[in-house]
């Protein structure tokens, strides 16, 4: 209900909604939402750099414990791995004041990090929380395992209570993140030989579930390859090696079967992929082995993966028959630089729908931010409309019920009317910088307070 | 009506190839491919009329047998095959353009059939061509995708089409699903159907499936050879279909 109202517009309505007041009153209006992030990551900071500022977990609990020490802090989120380190900061804090809390945690004086840092603030800080939740700012192009970190981060600042006023922006980065999974080709096919092999096996056998392996050799590459392969629900893994006890020992690790080399020839046969990657000088799978080992069985899918150099398997197995395939080292290479072309390829459309995130998260807050000015000028509108037609109806006493509500009715709908315009500019005005003035200016012009609260019921 | 379904078959075989280059267009294959089905289904009710008359036409069989083809396509959407329609659509498109064409030349007779078993038996051969039809739509993509695996030269299909093992085992199944129908409609024919199909050539096609059977699963054939094979045999049942109601 309107308690008060002066035709001059001196007195304000007083249930706190809007007043008429001065420069003091103005001064209360909430300041636009400031977003920075500072950090330091793999593009510009060597490895002996980023370790020396990194976080562990519970580092980042006692930065979360200690974050009142930021003055002027609306929300902290620190993300920490092992490529990058940065802070995502809400509220008007200085960056002075951020560096000198990174300090105070890692104890580690700025500047030995402060020529590799980065700063970004407002859309441009949006931009590359999205860009990292993607994967686009990534090390490895497109790589999934940062969405899971960024996902983590946040929550943990969340458990906490530091998310702050950054929580949209963490809702928009990871929304970004997984359509940036989900609409583009960026995270898929591999880009390392490990992945590279299972990922041609699947393209020749399918799943390679209650499939049979054979990885010839357990040194590095070895090992690699293996582990890849026994993420992927095989009957039976063989682990091959001239050393029985470094077959053995990687072979319990990974529950698999350990051989001796001699052996090889005995189970080839079963394998549908065979992996070799020793340092021997001569070929260890030779195709006498394997049309002894294949008789009567040429005609099944098998894959054979020769990652040695030189080569251990003889070339003349990928002509025994047309579903045995046969793929060196370079093979593999040309496999994942063709897929790291295609990631690059992917990485205009997730640019694309990351403009329109941070597009559809500057509107969000730019409406957020215009909100209580629209509200205000509406509140003072129906003030002023309930005023006058509670005068009017005053010295018309004659009114019907219903003319009355026909003439509150027709002054609703000029009121209604005549404030969209403005409110449909000031909500464009929300997401440009260049227009915040204009905002302010309608809050002077109008002499509009903060106002929060819902319109007086008519 | 017969317009809008060759519009449609049109449209949704050039989308569906334009799709495994830009997936968003997959959107519009899917809408030509409802437009020239829809299309098609009204045609059959109303203008050939039910069973009696599209099973002992040639154009009416045909058109039966591209609506089946696009009912597989709608199947194959809802699997993990969807990569089907891009070879698939081309195909029942070619297979409804050459009908249309040789209706335009050839006005479609009627032919004799007398009896249930008549009718049985050409559904039943009709099921059995789809069959081959669609196995040798996965034949065709098997050769597609080893030719890139083999030349080392990975492109649209390595990245597109289904594993090598799943086609195969595709195109073996409908082969086998195909000649298991086909057996069905001899035995009806030998039955003593008074019959549009002469045993005698349906039993040549008999022959054909048996022995592509035979290769694959006696002779353990696999791979391209297979795919050629079947894709040869798939020709011939599909020849059969545009020639021997005529």
């Amino acid at each position: 209900m309107v308690d008060d109202v002066e035709a001059s517009g001196n007195l304000g309505y007083h249930e706190g909604k809007w007043r008429i007041a001065g420069d003091e009153a103005i001064s209360e209006v909430k300041a636009a939402l400031k977003i920075q992030v500072v950090g330091i990551n793999h593009r510009d900071a060597p490895l002996m750099v980023r370790e020396r500022v990194a976080l562990t977990p519970d580092q980042i609990e006692r930065a979360y414990a200690r974050r009142q020490q930021m003055a002027g802090q609306e929300g902290l989120v620190i993300l920490s791995t092992c490529n990058r380190t940065e802070f995502y900061v809400a509220g008007d804090v200085p960056l002075d004041a951020i560096l000198a809390f990174w300090e105070s945690l890692v104890l580690v004086p700025r500047e030995e990090f402060i020529n590799a840092l980065f700063w970004a603030e407002g859309p441009e800080a949006a931009d590359h929380a999205m860009r990292v939740a993607a994967g686009i700012d990534s090390m490895v192009l497109g790589e999934t395992q940062i969405l899971g970190q960024v996902k983590t981060a946040y929550q943990m600042a969340q458990a906490v209570g530091a998310v702050g006023r950054l929580h949209r922006l963490f809702h928009y980065a990871l929304r970004a993140g997984k359509r940036a999974h989900h609409e583009t080709e960026i995270g898929r096919n591999a880009l390392s030989v490990g992945h590279a092999v299972i990922e041609l096996a699947k393209k020749v056998l399918g799943s390679l579930e209650r499939k049979t392996a054979l990885v010839i050799g357990a040194g590095e590459m070895g090992q690699l390859v293996a582990r890849h392969l026994n993420t992927q629900s095989l009957a039976r893994l063989y682990i091959a090696n001239r050393s029985l006890a470094r077959s053995e020992s990687l072979a319990r690790e990974l529950g698999a079967q350990p051989l001796a080399l001699p052996e090889v020839p005995t189970v080839i046969g079963q394998a549908d992929v065979v992996v070799s990657c020793t340092t021997a000088p001569g070929m260890v799978v030779t195709r006498e082995m394997v049309q002894s080992a294949l008789e009567g069985h040429l005609n099944e899918f098998r894959f054979f993966f020769d990652l040695a150099v030189p080569r251990d398997i003889d070339p003349a197995i990928g002509r025994l028959s047309a579903t045995i395939f046969l793929y060196d080292v370079d093979d593999v290479m040309r496999v994942v630089d063709a897929n790291r072309a295609k990631r690059e390829r992917a990485v205009a459309a997730v640019e694309q729908l990351i403009v329109e995130e941070v597009q559809a998260f500057q509107e969000e807050m730019g409406a957020s931010e215009v909100a209580p000015v629209i509200r205000s000028l509406r509140n003072k509108a129906e003030a002023i409309r309930q005023a006058e037609l509670k005068k009017a109806f005053s010295r018309l006493p004659s009114l019907t019920e219903e003319e009355r509500a026909v003439v509150a009715a027709t002054t609703r709908l000029m009121m209604n009317k005549w404030l969209n315009d403005p409110m449909v500019a000031m909500r464009r005005w929300s997401i440009d910088d260049q227009k915040q003035p204009y905002i302010q200016a309608v809050r002077e012009l109008f002499r509009l307070g903060d106002d929060s609260e819902p319109a007086p019921v008519e | 009506m017969v317009a809008l379904a060759s519009a449609g078959y049109g449209g949704a075989a050039l989308f569906s190839v334009v799709q495994l280059y830009r997936p968003r267009w997959e959107v519009w294959a899917l809408v030509s491919a409802g437009l020239g089905w829809v299309s098609e289904t009204l045609w059959l009710f109303t203008h050939v009329g039910l069973a009696m008359v599209f099973l002992t036409t040639r154009n009416g069989t045909v058109a039966v047998a591209v609506w089946t083809l696009v009912a597989f396509f709608w199947l194959a959407q809802r699997s993990s095959l969807k990569s089907l329609g891009s070879f698939l659509l081309p195909v029942t498109f070619a297979l409804w353009g050459i009908d249309r064409v040789l209706t335009f030349i050839f006005p479609p007779l009627m032919l004799f059939a007398a009896g249930w078993r008549a009718h049985v038996t050409w559904a039943l051969v009709l099921a059995s061509v789809v069959s081959f039809v669609v196995s040798a739509v996965f034949a065709i993509m098997y050769v597609e995708k080893e030719r890139e695996l083999k030349k080392r030269r990975v492109r649209l299909f390595y990245y597109r089409l289904p594993a090598l093992a799943v086609l195969d085992r595709a195109m073996g199944r409908l082969a086998a699903i195909g000649f298991a129908i086909m057996t069905a409609a001899l035995v009806v024919a030998l039955s003593g159907a008074a019959t549009i199909v002469h045993p005698w050539r349906l039993g040549v096609l008999w022959a054909l499936g048996a022995g592509v059977l035979t290769v694959r699963y006696h002779g353990r054939w696999r791979g391209p050879r297979m795919a050629s094979l079947t894709m040869l045999a798939s020709l011939v049942i599909v020849a059969y279909l545009f020639g021997a109601p005529a």
